[in-house]
């Protein structure tokens, strides 16, 4: 057999990329992950470059809004990058592993006393004190996890719960070192010269959490990532693959619990205290709920799960304040509109809000194909393309984008700043992509090589009349397209 | 190569194998055939560690494997194919195709292991980049079989791999086992309800029934004797 002509390294471009046909929303018993943290790699930009954009963008964004709003909110702004850190770490092991925890709140508690005990009794500088903290919390993780491996969803729950459950009880237990009831209490870093301590610590946790969902995101593009998928998906083809099953999800419970850890000890900065009451068992099952509501196995779901989390009870104090309810119904209120937001979540965006996003963006992009304003849009990201080619993926929630539209005029989307082009041009990645889901789909069912070859192409000839931008030529698909020729042309040689 | 010797697994109360002997040489395709129920799959699955063995002994080139992990095993150079697929299907086909290179090749031998693998696959390689859910049938055990392949393996066990597939499928799937175990120092035993087609490509035949090794004779000799075709064969 000859060899398929080379073109110039087909998949390079692309490391593991994925275009994941079967996206978009699924069954309920689909709250399954996206399944794809960011590896969708449509321009030959590396990944960490990538995620580096990310990096790079997200802390921008967040210096221009904490510089910009009052004390109090970048103390919230603090808490929702804390949480988005527990948030992710809970999205790799839930979304990535395919393993539940009902006990994260337990992890926290573990960063937070670590934190609040290292100040109290050593001088390791913030520094030391986080990474002591993630690291003590990953060991706690791994071992859980040791047994947690061996066990299937429920059990593991179970587990997690009780451990979400019984480990606050040591810090009455042993009150003396943990300061029972009154917990422990905690300073937190001074800003440099005149900075307001407030927002100090915001960027703080900001970087934290920008600087671990970039970790994150890279170490799901690994083989790690992929050893994580693989054994979520099917754990005898994974083990005869050669991956050892236990220590893979052993390795992605160290990883959550690592960055639960983190998050807590964070968490013991904003409150200025540590105890039980911080740390109570609906934190564990908030957690898990916001990253449902999220997105499971997003890291930019994650997000809008951490807003969900920190909003809630404040939306939930005002509303209850509205209606005037009792303390105690007040109290009970937020995790009372908690669940109704994830039975909501689940039942209208099954993959969760970044999910539903998605979704919402490829069906109002393919709403426009074909038309003048998509045809003017299109042409306006071409001609933005080659100053954009940096800016790829799928920056924080500007999914959004396609809704409001590809442009509505010609002249005014000329002007836009290059890296929106580049974002509009990801979402028009994705009407490809459902495109392609629609076929494969077909494809599966129909189970109709021939038809479905066909299907692909007509799909194909679609993508180059929607996006014939100069990038196109990295463009997997079209990769595909072509060594496709080639083989019909193999085939009838014999 | 692999020597099986007086291997029995129980699941509970049922006897799945019962003192099962014989050896696969090297080089060479040893096909197993029985009946449904007569403890073939069970026979792959313990050799590749997925089914522990009540008693007996396996070994490859000469070292143990009995009880270890199938991860261990995967890794000394067993590759199981197993029963109905087994293909990731949360990935993509390249990335089904990169687990196995993990464990087996050196980083830079893996790019030039999966490129092999779709030049002889030409159908993998149109689909590289899509998820293996879409895959058809045919493509999901081609797919399986290259991702056994790629990590460069001595010994492929292979689980009906014709099941479910297209006769033309099945016979590229056929022609490419033989065609590899003809070259470079694979092996491979071949689990298969048809016995015709297994026999055809086989050098080496073992037929069991209810968990016991029938007969084990050179493939012309077994499609030669028409009372063992009629009870055990059924052809």
């Amino acid at each position: 057999m000859t060899s398929v002509p080379t073109r110039p390294a087909p998949v390079s471009p692309n490391p593991g990329g994925s275009d994941h046909p079967e996206r978009g929303l699924r069954g309920l018993r689909g709250l399954k992950p996206l399944g794809r943290m960011g590896d969708r790699v449509r321009l030959p930009a590396q990944p960490f470059l990538r995620h580096l954009v990310f990096f790079v963008l997200g802390a921008a964004f967040f210096y221009v809004l904490t510089t910009n709003v009052s004390t109090y909110n970048d103390f919230q702004i603090g808490e929702i990058a804390l949480y988005a850190i527990v948030l992710g770490g809970l999205s790799l092991l839930t979304g990535l592993n395919g393993q539940f925890s009902l006990g994260h709140g337990a992890f926290m508690i573990i960063g937070a006393y670590t934190l609040a005990l290292l100040q109290l009794h050593a001088h390791v500088g913030i520094v030391g004190e986080l990474v002591s903290a993630t690291l003590i919390a990953a060991a706690a993780g791994v071992i859980v996890g040791i047994p947690a491996a061996r066990l299937s969803a429920p059990y593991l729950a179970g587990v997690t719960l009780m451990l979400a459950l019984a480990l606050p009880q040591l810090s009455s237990q042993y009150g003396s070192v943990f300061g029972g009831e009154q917990g422990l209490t905690t300073t937190p870093p001074a800003g440099p010269g005149s900075i307001n301590s407030q927002e100090w610590l915001a960027w703080i946790q900001i970087f934290c959490a920008l600087l671990v969902l970039l970790l994150l995101a890279n170490l799901a593009r690994s083989r790690f990532g992929r050893a994580f998928r693989a054994v979520r998906d099917d754990e005898i083809a994974a083990a005869i693959s050669g991956i050892h099953v236990a220590r893979t999800k052993v390795l992605a419970f160290a990883v959550s619990a690592g960055c639960a850890g983190l998050g807590g000890a964070l968490l013991a900065f904003s409150t200025g205290v540590v105890n039980n009451g911080e740390f109570p068992l609906s934190l564990s099952i908030a957690l898990l709920a916001a990253m449902v509501i999220g997105g499971a196995g997003s890291f930019v779901g994650v997000w809008w799960g951490a807003v969900a989390l920190v909003y809630m009870s404040t939306w939930s104090g005002s509303l209850s304040h509205q209606f005037s309810l009792g303390t105690s119904a007040a109290a009970y209120l937020s995790d009372a509109i908690f669940g109704v937001v994830l039975i909501v979540a689940i039942l209208a965006a099954p993959t969760g809000i970044q999910g539903g996003i998605r979704w919402i963006g490829r069906r109002a992009w393919r709403g426009l194909v074909g038309t003048p304003l998509q045809t003017a849009a299109t042409t306006a990201l071409v001609a933005l393309a080659p100053a954009s080619s940096t800016e790829t993926g799928e920056p924080l929630g500007h999914r959004v984008i396609p809704l409001d539209g590809p442009p509505a005029d010609d002249g005014g989307s000329r002007c836009r700043s290059a890296p929106a082009g580049g974002d509009d041009r990801v979402s028009g990645d994705d009407s490809v992509s459902g495109d392609d889901r629609i076929s494969g789909d077909d494809r599966v069912s129909g189970d109709d090589r021939a038809s479905g070859d066909d299907r692909a192409g007509g799909t194909h000839g679609e993508t180059s009349t929607v996006r014939p931008d100069p990038e196109h030529e990295h463009d997997p698909e079209h990769e595909h397209e072509h060594e496709h020729e080639h083989e019909h042309e193999e085939r009838s040689t014999p | 190569m692999l020597r099986v010797d007086g291997l029995t697994v129980r699941y509970g109360p049922v006897q799945a194998l019962s003192d099962v002997s014989f050896d696969a040489r090297d080089g060479v395709i040893t096909t197993v055939l029985g009946a449904n129920g007569a403890g073939k799959t069970t026979l792959l699955r313990t050799l590749s560690g997925l089914v522990r063995s009540t008693a007996g002994r396996v070994s490859f080139d000469g070292v143990p494997i009995t009880g270890r992990d199938p991860e261990t095993i995967s890794r000394m150079g067993i590759a199981h194919i197993p029963e109905g697929r087994g293909v990731i299907s949360e990935l993509t086909v390249d990335e089904n195709l990169r687990l196995g290179t993990l464990h087996r090749l050196r980083r830079a031998e893996r790019r030039g292991a999966m490129e092999e693998i779709y030049e002889r696959f030409p159908q993998l390689g149109e689909r590289r980049n899509r998820s293996a859910s879409t895959l058809s049938g045919g493509e999901r055990q081609i797919l399986v079989i290259g991702r056994a392949l790629v990590s460069r393996p001595r010994l492929l066990l292979l689980d009906e791999p014709s099941l479910g597939l297209a006769p033309l499928v099945t016979a590229q799937i056929m022609a490419t086992i033989e065609e590899l175990t003809s070259g470079a120092g694979l092996s491979a035993i071949l689990v298969e309800q048809n016995a015709r087609g297994a026999l055809s490509v086989a050098h080496w035949a073992v037929v069991l029934n209810l968990g016991r090794v029938v007969i084990a004779d050179e493939p012309s000799r077994l499609g030669a004797d028409a009372e063992l075709r009629r009870h055990y064969l059924g052809f």
